[in-house]
């Protein structure tokens, strides 16, 4: 729920919110069919029929929020929690299969699934389905470097009291592959995912006191280096799902602006009772350049079925 | 008398299958008129259906180089044709770089509306692996010169209430000024038209169009897609009054949940749509009796209407025979991503003229869908609280509450 007017905070302020799970996946396509086919065991709502139709983003959020739900550090009721994703070109394989398709067998070969499994929204509905979370739920942002638009729109969904946390998924294909006439992504494209549970740190204590990290969301003059003091900007050749994937968790800082929103993120503040959790979100390699980096296997500690 | 940290429309702009801008729009949604017409324009012949409420885009607005707006794609100029309406709506178009004016925008299909439209004319924007083309957001923000932030989201069908209430929250926090939010779609394509007839959601009546769409009737067969958008020109009540500017309505609340049931099919299970229209009116701190008008999302599916109607049931309790409901994609046809922001739009409408559209079509009401129906004529009568729903694929319930600016 939104109300309009709750108790109004100070104008131009920031939103703390405070990341208290992170999970990340870095999957190539045989791992990604591997999901779709045995489904995952932890979200036995989401059967294969249901998964069939996923597109491969979808699959990669879910692995990722496997390891997120693990990481999460008290009771696990996500009934009124928000779901948020940020995808990158969601759906432009299953696109490509469409057009292909229309063009040899007319409209009649067209799937039914593509629209609700291929737009932006889908990503975040399938998650709220896993988690059996009832609270908003929606996409945002739609193209490179969109990110921020999920950390926006979640910082806005957790003013609301009736919201107590909200699940955030970034998803990526790197590199984006040229199609040929298979419609399929390149073999050398992996995909990659991140999914974050975000509390409000004003309105949650109890779990932002457990937090792993910490982002602060607010406009470029807002957001200075006293409050962030030594944050270095994200290059602008690398999209945050791929800082992510590879430095989540690991003690650093970043800033960024994209579309008039300022954000930051701090992973060095980790309480000594959170330092232990940090080993289930560490990742090796950095992403300096795609291919130092070997793509990451499907965590063994997430049971296939 | 609104307070002054309300959040109030000073601004309009709209495009669909009925018009260009509030006026025209709201005087054919209040005439019943259908703009469901049979498309003549893609091959679609051997479609399931043939009919949709297609828009014309305009031409270029004077303010914008002809080059560079024809270099746009459908969707922008759509975004962009219905943002400068709405500045110039609130007279803001000459000062929209001095206020901080943001831009929050409900796209629900964007990029698969650009590759739909590309891979039609046989560009490569759907397979090169470096999509040339910024998202809609970001051109749109560009072109308008705007100083604000700039926020995209995607709820299918219920993607323009979201915009409103991330827009609100920006104006209650102080990072805008104004905001400009609301949604567009494209959606009326060979492809979305194959794939939601193969789905069998959408209308057979092709002999008849303006008789297809027939939300809450015995007879209805589906849905028409349709085309447009609307965007609104937000601020706080007490700027909106110093500035001098007139005022629509008051968002007073939006109402937001998940079903978590299944990509696809509606849930059977009414009570989380349900809780987002109890919501939405006790954030507002409206009583079902005091709701005048309620635009159903209805689209004119035999089960999406039952279903919906079960919900007003249950939110309504009592007073379901005395609160008036329609369902005006009738008449503009399921503008699928920007259904809830022309259904705000005609939620405005009823609010200013003081008088209800109807559902058209609506000949043999469905007992399954007892209601208090607005059928067919428009009704006249004062409304102070109307109530928007939008519910979308993936299980999205929203609710919008609109009071009057005299309530």
């Amino acid at each position: 729920m939104m109300i309009t007017r709750p108790s109004a905070p100070a104008a131009g302020e920031n939103i703390e919110l405070a990341i208290v799970a992170q999970g990340t996946a870095c999957m190539a396509l045989p791992e990604l069919a591997d999901v779709r086919r045995r489904s995952i065991e932890k979200f036995a709502v989401l059967r294969p029929q249901l998964l069939k139709h996923s597109d491969e983003q979808t699959l990669a959020s879910l692995v990722a929020l496997s390891q997120a739900v693990d990481d999460f550090p008290l009771a696990r009721d996500f009934s009124r929690w928000a779901v948020v994703s940020s995808s990158r070109h969601l759906g432009r394989a299953a696109f490509a299969g469409v057009v292909e398709k229309y063009r040899v067998d007319g409209p009649w070969g067209v799937s039914v699934q593509v629209i609700p499994n291929a737009t932006p929204h889908a990503i975040a509905s399938t998650i709220s389905l896993a988690l059996d979370s009832h609270g908003p739920c929606a996409g945002a942002g739609t193209g490179a470097d969109d990110e921020a638009h999920a950390l926006c729109a979640a910082a806005n969904l957790l003013q609301d009291a009736e919201c107590p946390g909200a699940w955030i998924a970034f998803t990526a294909w790197s590199p984006e592959s040229a199609f040929d006439g298979t419609a399929r992504p390149g073999s050398e494209a992996v995909c990659l995912a991140v999914v974050l549970a975000v509390v409000n740190c004003r309105e949650a204590r109890a779990l932002s006191a457990r937090a792993i990290g910490r982002i602060e969301v607010g406009l470029p003059r807002t957001i200075r280096t006293p409050s962030m003091p030594a944050a270095p900007e994200k290059p602008a050749s690398l999209g945050l799902t791929e800082y992510l994937v590879a430095h989540a968790g690991q003690g650093e800082r970043l800033c960024l602006t994209s579309g008039g929103i300022r954000i930051a993120i701090d992973w060095t503040g980790m309480s000594a009772a959170t330092s232990h959790r940090r080993g289930t979100a560490a990742h090796d390699g950095s992403f300096d350049s795609r291919h130092s980096m070997e793509p990451r296997a499907v965590p063994t500690a997430f049971p296939i079925r | 008398m609104i307070d002054d940290q309300a959040i109030v429309i000073t601004g309009i702009g709209a495009l669909s299958a009925l018009g260009t801008g509030f006026a025209e729009i709201s005087e054919n949604l209040l005439a019943g008129k259908s703009g469901i017409r049979a498309v003549d324009d893609l091959d679609v012949v051997e479609h399931p259906c043939r009919i949709a409420g297609r828009l014309t885009l305009p031409a270029c607005p004077p303010q914008f180089d002809v080059a560079s707006y024809d270099g746009f794609l459908p969707l922008d100029r759509c975004v962009l044709s219905c943002c400068v309406q709405a500045l110039h709506d609130a007279g803001l178009w000459g000062q929209r770089q001095s206020p901080r004016v943001g831009i929050v925008l409900g796209l629900a299909a964007e990029w698969m509306s650009h590759w739909d439209f590309h891979a039609r004319r046989g560009g490569s924007l759907l397979c090169d692996s470096t999509p040339r083309r910024r998202a809609t957001i970001d051109t749109t923000r560009e072109t308008l010169e705007l100083t604000g932030p700039s926020l995209s989201v995607a709820a299918a069908c219920a993607s323009g209430n979201h915009a409103l209430a991330h827009a609100g929250h920006w104006l209650r926090r102080g990072w805008v000024d104004v905001c400009l939010a609301g949604a567009c779609d494209m959606g009326v394509t060979p492809y979305s038209l194959a794939s939601f007839g193969n789905l069998r959601a959408l209308s057979r009546r092709n002999e008849q169009p303006s008789a297809a769409v027939r939300p809450f009737d015995r007879d209805r067969d589906g849905m028409v897609l349709g085309e447009g958008g609307a965007v609104f020109v937000l601020e706080c009540a007490d700027r909106a009054r110093a500035e001098g500017r007139e005022v629509y309505a008051e968002v007073a609340s939006v109402g937001m949940t998940s079903d978590a049931h299944h990509l696809v099919t509606p849930s059977p299970d009414p009570s989380h749509a349900t809780a987002a229209v109890r919501q939405a009116l006790a954030a507002a701190r409206v009583a079902p009796d005091e709701i005048d008008y309620v635009n159903a999302h209805a689209t004119g599916t035999p089960v999406g209407d039952a279903c919906e109607a079960r919900v007003l049931q249950a939110v309504l309790g009592q007073h379901t025979r005395r609160v008036p409901v329609s369902s005006t994609k009738s008449m503009t046809g399921h503008l699928l991503g920007a259904a809830a922001a022309i259904e705000a739009l005609a939620c405005l409408t009823a609010i200013r003229y003081r008088a209800i559209p109807p559902t058209i079509n609506l000949d043999h009401p469905d007992p399954q869908c007892d209601l208090h129906h607005v059928a067919n004529t428009a009704r006249q009568g004062v409304v102070r609280i109307a109530v928007s729903n939008a519910f979308g694929f993936g299980g999205h319930n929203t609710s919008l509450v609109l009071r009057s600016a005299a309530a």
